[in-house]
Order: structure tokens, then sequence, then C-alpha cells
């Protein structure tokens, strides 16, 4: 596990400008660009940054899974693996069950047996396109039974789509062992807690099918703050504190503070939540927490050798959690990535 | 007329050179549709390669896709094409639903009349700022933040037409949606006398205007440059009707025209197997029910004659061959064909 590759995110860029941004961002010597599904769709950026690169790895980062029938999924992921000749990675995840079931009106129950068989569900879609497989896929939530020529895309040059998938507890670690090519780590985690808790669940996971934690690609989103002076430094970095304190509020993320040693922060900020005290809750956060989620850095070079010290060995891919602003000069960023690789 | 040309959409990167040319060539809309592909992302390109087209989905189909999902995917197409979206959405057969999606087959018309009032509630929510709180029987929708909220666009709402065959499924549509997309195997007699009054029923219950309800497709149209060409065209739709005649769900078209003998025969011989000879069954007479058929100069009076007055859009596409300049001419003369449908309905309506 040597290699570190170094990606981005696409999201939030104007469709219409994004065939150029993409362009750019391959240029600055990012490895993927992955998308985010949240005000906007994870699939059509995709497309668009396809048609425009060359070699840029492109993925979601993630699609919600349970929000589209598995064949749905499957036909979207074929049509972009084609069009971009191989580089496509399908990242999925379960959300939460709010999310879930009151803004998709969509079933939630066993999220991780169910993303499991999703996953199975998918690859045997894409085993029917590629090799003529009759559908005969049966599952605990999900079947595939029925395809005819009319529907069938047929075979495509790079077949093999990894699946990642998105997780934080340990459950999920672990059917993303069982079933996924890769895991999508959350921002608000620590080496400590990837090393500890994430990578022995997803072993354990691996195990079952005889793979190991190697054979999975870990990729993560890290917050990175760069800035020429102290002022602006300070500055974003209270913007990640607020972003931190607002994870660190939200129970999923507990079991990350209590790793730490800050169980009690976690229950705090909850309260605080609950109680609308939204302003008061970052001043909360102590720097111990916030040293081990962030990479603080002067200059971009510095803030990838920062990066390469943290994870290289760890994990295979990183991706700042801050898209790159449009406006952005190729060369600042192509310093960044030029670092992480050097490191 | 409003005529629409098809988006491939097997080669990604053929996309944006075919929806220029689409547009350069005079067609009013271009329209994807789900068989093998993902009928969404396309137009994306679609949008980015074009200026004045509309951008639609002729079909998606509807219930393997969270209402979420295809309200944001319709929003984006439509924030980055200027507001030229129209979402033609459509249910798919049980079998499809239930074995190839892996998703309930469960009342599909009140189910799909459900799903289009949460896709406009939630478009509400978006443009207008109101709280999402649609509950149906199928669809229950009452969570929405703002870091999931897309920004109000101040655009017209999205056109949302319906695929509808059954009747209950065309009242639904006519009472609900803003266009009807009537099946190919139709005849105008069919149209007049079935499709067309279960549409102005649904209208009626909810008060909407024949002029801003579109009714698209409704038939074939067979057109080449010579009789030969022409000829090949009526075998293909010889073929078509001779496949869907077989299936009983469709033989109330057949029952218009004192056909339900040649619906029986058809259906006995896919019965044994005989898929094959199902065409040679249609006669000459019968096609001539389904499609407009004449030579490139003859073409735009027998559209006139077969879907004039009585339907509102047509998919019409030209062989590769055809030369660039008759294919705008005979597009302009398709277009001149007047229409009862006149413009979507452009206002945010409130919530039912």
């Amino acid at each position: 596990m040597t290699e570190l590759k170094i990606d981005t995110q696409l999201r939030g860029y104007d469709l219409r400008t994004l065939a150029g941004m993409a362009g750019r961002l391959e240029e600055m010597g990012f490895d993927a660009a992955w998308t985010f599904e949240a005000a906007q769709d994870p699939f059509l950026p995709l497309l668009v940054a396809a048609n425009a690169t060359d070699r840029l790895e492109i993925g979601t980062n993630v699609a919600v899974a349970f929000a589209r029938s598995p064949f749905a999924t499957a036909q979207a992921a074929w049509d972009l693996q084609k069009a971009s000749r191989g580089r496509f990675h399908l990242g999925l995840g379960t959300q939460v069950r709010a999310h879930v079931e009151r803004r998709f009106s969509m079933p939630f129950d066993h999220p991780a047996a169910r993303v499991t068989d999703y996953i199975h569900c998918l690859r045997a879609i894409w085993d029917s396109f590629q090799n003529g497989t009759k559908p005969d896929y049966q599952g605990p939530f999900y079947q595939y039974r029925l395809l005819n020529p009319f529907f069938d895309p047929g075979p495509i040059e790079h077949p093999e789509i990894p699946i990642y998938l998105a997780g934080v507890n340990p459950l999920m670690c672990k059917a993303a062992g069982e079933a996924a090519d890769g895991f999508h780590a959350h921002p608000m985690h620590t080496v400590g807690y990837l090393n500890d808790v994430v990578k022995p669940a997803i072993e354990e996971g691996a195990r079952t099918r005889g793979k190991t934690i190697d054979d999975i690609v870990i990729q993560t989103m890290v917050w990175v703050v760069t800035g020429d002076d102290q002022a602006a430094r300070d500055k974003a970095l209270e913007g990640v504190r607020r972003e931190v304190a607002f994870y660190a509020s939200t129970p999923n993320y507990r079991p990350v503070l209590e790793h730490l040693g800050f169980a009690d922060l976690g229950k705090e900020l909850s309260k605080m939540m609950r109680a609308g005290d939204l302003d008061a809750m970052p001043a909360k956060l102590p720097d111990a927490v916030l040293d081990q989620v962030a990479v603080v850095a002067d200059k971009p070079a510095d803030a990838g050798r920062l990066l390469a010290e943290r994870y290289r060995g760890v994990l295979h891919r990183v991706t700042p959690y801050k898209p790159v602003p449009e406006a952005d000069p190729v060369e600042k960023w192509q310093a960044f990535t030029r670092a992480v690789k050097a490191g | 007329m409003r005529v629409v040309a098809s988006l491939p959409v097997e080669d990604w990167r053929a996309v944006p050179e075919a929806a220029r040319s689409a547009e350069a060539k005079g067609y009013d809309g271009i329209q994807t549709s789900e068989l093998a592909h993902d009928p969404f992302a396309p137009l994306a390109l679609a949008a980015m390669a074009t200026e004045t087209a509309e951008l639609a989905t002729g079909i998606a189909v509807a219930f393997p896709r969270s209402p979420m999902i295809v309200a944001g995917q319709a929003w984006d197409l439509h924030a980055n094409s200027g507001g030229r979206m129209h979402l033609g959405l459509g249910t798919q057969v049980k079998g499809h639903n239930e074995r190839r999606f892996s998703v309930p087959w469960v009342a599909p018309v009140a189910r799909m009349r459900e799903y289009i009032e949460a896709l406009r509630a939630i478009w509400r929510a978006w443009e207008k700022g109101e709280k999402l709180n649609y509950e149906g029987e199928h669809y229950r929708f009452t969570l929405m933040t703002p870091e999931f909220s897309p920004k109000a666009n101040g655009l017209p709402p999205i056109p949302v037409s319906l695929a509808a065959v059954g009747p209950d499924m065309l009242r639904m549509a006519g009472r609900v949606c803003d266009g009807v997309r009537l099946h190919g195997f139709c005849t105008r007699a069919y149209i007049e006398n079935v499709a067309l009054k279960r549409i102005e029923e649904g209208m009626a219950l909810s008060g909407r205007r024949r002029e801003q309800v579109e009714i698209s497709g409704g038939g074939f149209i067979a057109t080449g440059a010579d009789d030969a060409t022409v000829a090949q065209m009526m075998d293909w739709v010889r073929y078509r009707v001779g496949f869907y005649g077989s299936t009983r769900t469709y033989w109330p078209v057949f029952e218009q025209h004192d056909l339900v003998d040649l619906g029986a025969k058809l259906h006995r011989m896919a019965g044994d197997g005989e898929w094959n000879k199902l065409a040679g069954e249609v006669s000459d007479d019968v096609v001539r029910l389904f499609a407009a058929v004449g030579r490139h100069d003859e073409i735009v009076k027998a559209i006139e004659a077969r879907f004039g007055g009585a339907v509102d859009a047509l998919r019409v596409n030209f062989p590769d061959a055809t030369e660039g300049g008759l294919q705008r001419e005979l597009i302009q003369e398709i277009r001149a064909i007047p229409t009862r449908f006149q413009g979507f309905d452009t206002d945010w309506k409130a919530a039912a």
C-alpha cells in the first residue's frame, strides 16, 4: 500500500461550465473526481465530466442506493462506465433512516443487509449484460429475474465496475468487506479510528469471502485548510470547526468521538443542536479533535505533504472536503497534487 | 403540430452532435426513451449542445426511482437548459416492475397519480420554499432540509406527461398531467372514439383545458423518398401491429374496426411461437389504419389526415440518407398542421 491517490470533489459546479472545469481538474493532477448526492443529482455531472476528460477517474461519493431500483442504478452505471471507457467507480451509501423513509419514501429496514443484497443484485445485472447470463437473482430484499434483448445494453469493454460502500459504524464497514471493492470513509474520522475500528471491521467482512483488507480500496474525504496568512487560515478553520461540530452532534458519528475519548462531547453537542443553540456549538469543539480531523498548512504544497504523511500506508485515496474553486489557477493545485504524490 | 426527434442514447459521445443537428433541422424537441439505457443523462449533454429545443424523457419508467430522484434529475436538467425540460413518465408493466426492477406493482394508476403529485409538491418546496408535506397512500414526503434543496430558479414548472394505454390511466393522465402520450398501436378512430374521450373525462374532473394538455403519438409514420422505401417502412409497421395485436390488452383498438378476429388469430399464432409470421397477417389496409403512409411528397397530407386535430405532437425521424434541406422543409410543413394544444400551463398551482 504505497501509492496514495489524490482526488477531488465534483460538487456544486454549474452543469454548463462543468466540462471545462473537469478538464482543468485533470490538468491539476487529480486522480479522480467524486460527486455527492445532495442538492444535485450525482450521475448527470459525471457524464459531462466523462465526455470532457481522458484520464480523470470519476465516481459517486455517494449515490443513495435505496432511492433507486438496482436495475436503474446498474443501467446508469453501465452507461457511465462505457462513456468513460472504464474510468467509473460506483460509490453507494445507505443514508440514514429519516432521509430514506421521509425524503425518498423508500424502505430502510436492515440497511447493512439490504445494501449487501443491493450490491449482489447489481453484479447479477451486470453479469447478464456482459455475459448473457440468465437473470436469476433472488435476494432477501431485491430480485432480478427478467431481461429481454430490448432492455439489454449488451457487453462493454470494461465490465468490472468497482463498487464502493460508504460507512461509519462497524456493521457497515463489515458489509463493505463482504460485498464491495472499495470503501468511502467519512470525513468525520481520525487515523486512529480508521486503524482501530474501520479497517478491522472491513477485514472481518473481507475474510468471509477469502479476501483481506488489502483487496479493498479505501478512500476518505479530509478537511484541508490552507491560506497565505494566519487570519485567512483562522477564518477557514473556523468554518471547518462549525462543520465538524455539526457532524459531532449527530449520533451516527459519536463512535468517532468516543474513540478519541470525547464521549460526553457528542452528547452535549446533540443537546445543543436540539435546543437550537447552533452558534455556541463550534466553541465546544476542542483543538485536540480538530487537529486530528483536519489538515492545516500555509501553502497547498505543505498541505499535500501533511496529507501524505498522515494517510500514506493507512489508505489509498484522499479527497479534500471542499471542491476546487472554479477561479483557482491550475498551478496552485498542481503544486498540491504533486506534493501528495511526492510526500 | 410539434415535431420531436429521438435522441440516440447508446453512444454518449454522439449525443451532443445529434442534439445540435436536430435543433438545426427545426425540430421542436428532442427525446430519449428508456430501453437499454438511462434516459436522463443524455439529456444533460443535449441541454449543453442546444439553445431552444425542448428536452424530454419519452418515457422514463417511474416506479424504479424514488420521486425525489426523478424530481432532482428533472430539476437539474430544467435549470441548466433555461426551462426546457419536459418529464415524460410511464409505468411499464407488472412483470418488468417486479422481476426486472424489483419494485412493487400495486394499484399502478393510483400510485402513479401520487407519484406525479409528489413530484409537484417537491418542486414547489424547492421553488417556493414551502414546507414539504406530501402524504399519500403509496408515497410520503415529509422531510426536506436546506442542504438537500436546489436553489429556486424562477422558471415555470416542469411539464409532466404520462404514457397511457388503459382507460383508467388515460382518465387519470387527463386529470393530472400536462401531457398524455398515446401508444403507437392506435388508429384515428380509436383515438377519437376512445382515448380522447377518457382523457377529456379526466380533464373535466380537474378543470384542465384541452389547450394546455399536449397529446402526443398515437400511431406510426411510414415514409421515404420512393415507393420501395415506403413499402419497407410499411413492413416495419406491419411487424409492430402484428406484435402488439397478438396481446389482448390492445384489442380495444381492433374493436373499432371489427378486427378482433385478426387479434384472436395473432394471439393463437404467438401462443404457437410463430412470431415471424405475425406480420404476414396484417394487410396494407390495416397498416394504413395505424400509420400515416406516403412518399416524402405525400406524407405531410397523410400525417394531417391521420393525426391532424386529434394529437398535438409527433415523433418523426427520417432515415440518415434523407437530405437535410428536405428534412427541414418537411418538418416545417408538419409543424404547420393546426393543433388544439397551445402551450403548457406556466402557473405554479397551489398544492391540491
